[in-house]
């Protein structure tokens, strides 16, 4: 019975601070959008096989080039238009979206989580564990990148867990770089040595007062992360050490249609837009969670949103 | 133990005893094949602090009373010398040990506004000691014990649930005498903890902490720079001077008859109310800056700034002697 009672007012008040959430997105306007546009293209990608009008690497080579629909030559049948191939670009656009989503978020994650893990072991130990990290690190950071891939690629063949392993093992470098510098300052900051005085464990200080601290700097690092490594797996694509065709991403899309610039805009146009607007939102969300998550600035927002309210009343 | 570590009350036995203490710190060089130089930042410090005194630590910046506090929390390493805590010696205390140590003795750190995370509420940083030394199981057991801490330390019951930016510098101090207050530990290490603040409100903090003091029998390593609070809250007071204790001795003796010259031009400095007093003071200047640690003068460190300074002060390192009973002090000239 305590324990029904405990758990119903457990619900009522996850189910009160989500509604207070929702109140807060819905009064900033640009978080909202760029939380619609993002869900868009997830939802995009998940149902890509019910949505898509064609299938992506169907050629038909009568109707190559075609202009997308509003144009003097299109028609609404390829509503964006077609590929050097014939290949709607619509469907590819849609599809591209798995991958391009996959990879991105898979590399950011792996290479996030081993660079953080690194950042936060060497930065908090310091000395000898620090220095022999970060030779590590910079030995990578000076090693060619595409000499890496190439060997990794020729061992293991190309594949999507290829790519990934492969730009996590390019791209970690800088989120242990990253974290090293913001722990080392962390740890000389009177509330962690207040933690360590209370009697903390090592653990418990880096998860409970260094990492809340660095979310925060680590969500932006990891959207400009992203949009890197959706660029450099355009670029491996483009090298054909990437998405082999028949699979497609946004990346390879504008790689092959770069050809035809001059000729077919909408080859890269449409791919390139989706890039941006993917990147936009991601980064206009997550300076809204950001703000959410910090107290100090979600207090400052309050204010001002009361403040506002107020001033409309009157 | 030597002669000169006998200047305590022998009716008590110590919480905290002191011996030979000396801390060094390495500075590298720059550079990667420079060699490391070493800096005696504390040499030779003895005390003993009882249980509920005060001992205040006083000295300009860089004479090493906050590494001396560091020292006692096992914050940095004792080159030499003993520190013994509650009759078991700490010097080389570490890792779990040292975590169970944490239990007896605490902090109150000097700056309120950077001493708290940010990111917890008000509730988890004062229950969080309790957490770690597994006084209580969960967060809701720990609350009852918070607030408990926090009516203790004159802060609302509802500041619980919130963040430490909602709190001005003096109700951010309390949190952080709450957090230290959570362990009940016997001696607080007290880092300058209320210069950062306003002078309003500095009074407040300062009784709250001798209040504690009497409820609880706590003991204060009390570090200041300003001895009109030293002289309000200790029971004895020690002067260190470039990383050695120049004068000790009862606050009463102290504030009355001065020996080291250095002490009397800290005295000179603090102002009295009587405006008529003030302007009938002599007060006495100290040019110069403190010695640079990594080349220290030859013989006493003070002679450099000493009104008194001799040629025998520039040969030898005056002794640290008792110049009246129970009144320690390291002068050649007094």
């Amino acid at each position: 019975m305590t324990q029904q009672q405990a758990r119903n007012s457990a619900q009522a008040t996850w189910r009160a601070n989500a509604s207070a959430l929702a109140q807060e997105l819905w009064r900033d306007k640009t978080g909202l959008v760029s939380l619609i546009i993002l869900v868009g293209i997830v939802a995009m990608a998940l149902f890509a096989p019910l949505i898509a009008p064609f299938d992506p690497a169907a050629q038909s080579l009568s109707h190559r080039l075609t202009p997308p629909a509003w144009l003097d030559r299109g028609v609404w049948t390829h509503p964006l238009g077609t590929d050097h191939l014939g290949r709607d670009i619509l469907s590819r656009i849609i599809w591209g979206a798995r991958l391009t989503l996959l990879i991105g978020s898979c590399v950011v994650l792996f290479g996030g989580a081993l660079g953080t893990a690194v950042g936060l072991w060497a930065g908090y130990n310091g000395g000898r564990t620090d220095n022999i990290l970060m030779r590590i690190v910079d030995i990578q950071v000076s090693f060619p990148g595409i000499l890496l891939i190439l060997l990794i690629v020729s061992v293991m063949g190309t594949s999507v867990v290829t790519l990934i392993v492969v730009l996590s093992l390019t791209n970690w470098m800088v989120f242990a770089r990253f974290v090293r510098g913001t722990v080392m300052s962390l740890r000389q900051s009177a509330y962690v040595e207040a933690a360590e005085i209370v009697g903390c464990h090592p653990a418990r200080i880096l998860f409970r007062h260094i990492l809340p601290n660095l979310i925060t700097p680590l969500l932006v690092l990891s959207i400009l992360e992203f949009t890197n490594i959706v660029l450099a797996e355009a670029a491996l694509s483009f090298l054909g050490l990437g998405i082999q065709p028949p699979a497609t991403s946004w990346g390879l899309d504008i790689a092959s249609g770069r050809d035809y610039i001059y000729i077919a805009w909408w080859l890269v146009t449409f791919p390139g837009i989706c890039i941006v607007s993917l990147v936009l939102s991601l980064n206009l969300f997550s300076s809204w969670v950001r703000i959410t998550t910090d107290p100090q600035e979600r207090e400052k927002r309050f204010a001002h949103s009361y403040m506002s309210r107020r001033g409309k009343r009157s | 133990m030597s002669a000169k570590a006998e200047h305590t009350t022998p009716q008590q036995s110590p919480l905290l005893r002191v011996r030979d203490l000396s801390v060094n710190y390495e500075i590298s060089g720059g550079g990667f094949f420079a060699n490391r130089r070493v800096l005696t930042a504390l040499e030779g410090i003895n005390f003993d602090l009882g249980p509920g005194e005060t001992i205040g630590l006083v000295g300009e910046s860089g004479s090493g009373k906050t590494t001396l506090g560091r020292a006692i929390l096992r914050q940095v390493n004792a080159a030499s010398g003993t520190i013994s805590f509650d009759g078991q010696d700490i010097t080389r205390t570490k890792g779990r040990s040292l975590r169970r140590l944490r239990k007896g003795m605490q902090v109150i750190l000097q700056d309120p506004y950077a001493s708290l995370n940010p990111r917890m509420r008000v509730a988890d940083i004062v229950a969080e000691p309790l957490q770690v030394h597994g006084i209580v199981r969960s967060r809701e057991d720990a609350m009852q014990s918070v607030l408990e801490l926090l009516d203790r330390v004159g802060l609302p019951a509802d500041s619980a649930q919130r963040y430490p930016h909602a709190f001005s510098g003096g109700q951010r101090q309390r949190i952080g005498i709450a957090r230290a207050l959570a362990l009940k530990p016997k001696l607080i290490v007290a880092d300058e903890p209320v210069s950062a603040l306003d002078v309003s409100v500095r009074a407040q903090v300062v009784n709250l902490m001798r209040k504690l003091q009497r409820d609880i029998q706590l003991s204060y390593v009390f570090i200041a720079h300003d001895l009109s609070i030293i002289r309000h809250i200790s029971h004895r007071v020690a002067i260190l001077y470039a990383g050695q204790m120049v004068e000790y001795a009862d606050k009463k003796a102290l504030f009355k008859k001065p020996y080291h010259p250095y002490t009397e031009a800290l005295l000179s400095a603090v102002p009295v109310p009587n405006p008529s007093a003030q302007k009938r003071r002599r007060r006495i200047v100290c040019d110069g800056e403190l010695p640079d640690l990594l080349h220290p003068p030859a013989g006493c460190r003070f002679r450099t700034r000493c009104p008194l300074a001799s040629e025998r002060c520039s040969k030898e390192a005056p002794p640290f002697e008792q110049k009246a009973p129970g009144h320690w002090a390291a002068c050649w000239n007094r």
